[in-house]
């Protein structure tokens, strides 16, 4: 679920790293804050442990370029990898634009790849979402080493549904650039394609009101009549505290909510460049910020 | 997809409202924030990076949630900290918006629910579409 500010002009999208634990997915992000230019990122947040394992999240913001004047802000998010974290894991893919799923390529971590995907469709079930309608895009970790699945196998495996993938060895950076390059460019496609259809929708409710249909873009908790009164009833019931606080008078000559609030603007079918660094590049080994002071 | 919109029209009310507000309360920094992370409306100065804040303001209420929930406790409806030179104030503003208040001191306007409260009713008033429950995506 995308954010669209018309008041500042910015669009703001979420994706989520997601696989077993040890996969790589923080690796992913610190690479991603050390390549990305220090104009378009700011400070990386890392929720860890003591022993730097991912205890809540890591929160990576990127400002990327823009569509038709609104600025593109992704956030970047990983989620704790051990199984049980699972509330945690919930909770950051709330609202969730694109998942990468960060695979282990060691032959001894199929059966964690297994359980991670599985863990990850039933979340995104659990927050009123279907995985096959969300841009995924897989990642096969860990090509360095030895004893690994060839991507074939990973395939068959991980991803039947011939679902984009990467090959990488995210600690030296190599595929994380083209996977977040990948995942962003699916959410921005799957943004155009939903608000493309939403404009056509609402220009034909504008155009003939009473022979569209749109119920379906009705508010979920918009207030109605009784609601109204109901609150009116709760505010003389209530006693509260004298407050301060005078609020400025707002003309209330547009309403607020009563139409679809989704794509009624400007287009926003450019797609997006994405300028980000080459491949392929040697990398120094992440130094989290706290221990570059001791 | 239930994308979340802020019209221009809204943008300026709501900060109309949180710039009265934090003159009144003599609040520092406030932040209005979506459930998801993004920023919705920001007033005040913060040396600090309004996403970054938004983020971690969204992760320490839903934190307070699951606390609420192991201990029977369901609606958390705002959480607090204090410091030596500054404290915090988070809440709820319908099902998807959360409003954070910084204050420039070690303890909490003594009323602040009552303040809160009465900011959170205007800024639903004013923009109605905060009462959606837009972090989930119901229509699929």
């Amino acid at each position: 679920m995308a954010t669209l500010h018309r008041g500042t002009r910015e669009i703001s999208c979420k994706i989520v790293y997601y696989g077993p634990g040890l996969s790589g997915k923080t690796t992913n992000l610190q690479v991603v804050h050390q390549r990305i230019p220090r104009d378009k990122k700011t400070e990386m947040i890392s929720l860890s442990t003591e022993g730097d394992r991912t205890l809540f999240f890591d929160f990576l913001p990127l400002n990327l370029g823009s569509i038709q004047g609104f600025k593109t802000k992704f956030q970047l998010y990983t989620v704790p990898g051990q199984v049980y974290y699972n509330a945690t894991r919930k909770m950051v893919l709330r609202g969730v634009d694109g998942v990468v799923f960060v695979a282990d390529s060691q032959r001894s971590r199929m059966a964690e790849n297994i359980e991670s995907l599985q863990n990850l469709r039933q979340n995104i079930q659990e927050n009123n979402l279907k995985l096959d309608n969300l841009p995924l895009v897989i990642q096969y970790n860990k090509r360095d080493l030895d004893d690994i699945f060839s991507v074939e196998e990973l395939n068959e495996q991980l991803n039947p549904d011939g679902l984009p993938w990467y090959a990488a060895t995210a600690h030296n950076g190599k595929g994380v650039i083209s996977t977040l390059k990948a995942i962003s460019m699916l959410v921005i496609e799957e943004f155009n394609r939903n608000h493309g259809v939403l404009r056509k929708v609402i220009k034909s409710f504008s155009d003939k009101a009473e022979s569209v249909n749109v119920s379906a873009f009705k508010p979920i908790n918009a207030p109605s009549t009784s609601d109204s009164e109901a609150k009116k009833d709760k505010k003389t019931k209530t006693p509260m505290a004298a407050s301060p606080f005078k609020a400025p008078k707002i003309s209330k000559s547009k309403p607020s909510t009563g139409v679809p609030r989704i794509g009624s603007g400007t287009g926003l079918n450019t797609p997006l460049n994405l300028k980000m660094p080459e491949e392929e590049i040697e990398l120094r080994p992440y130094i989290p910020k706290d221990k570059d002071k001791t | 997809m239930n994308d979340f919109s802020i019209y221009a029209a809204d943008a300026v009310k709501i900060q109309a409202l949180l710039q009265a507000y934090r003159q009144s309360t003599n609040c520092e920094y406030v932040l209005l924030s979506h459930r998801d992370g993004a920023v919705i409306a920001e007033a005040g100065e913060i040396e600090k990076e309004s996403s970054t804040l938004s983020v971690l303001c969204t992760a320490s209420f839903d934190s307070a949630q699951q606390i609420g929930m192991i201990l029977g406790e369901p609606g958390f409806q705002a959480v607090s900290y204090l410091g030596k030179s500054r404290s915090v104030y988070i809440s709820a503003v319908g099902n998807s918006i959360l409003l954070m208040q910084v204050y420039p001191d070690d303890r909490l306007p003594k009323n602040i629910d009552s303040y809160s409260t009465k900011l959170v009713e205007l800024l639903i008033d004013a923009v109605p579409a905060f009462t959606q429950d837009s972090s989930n995506n119901l229509s699929r």
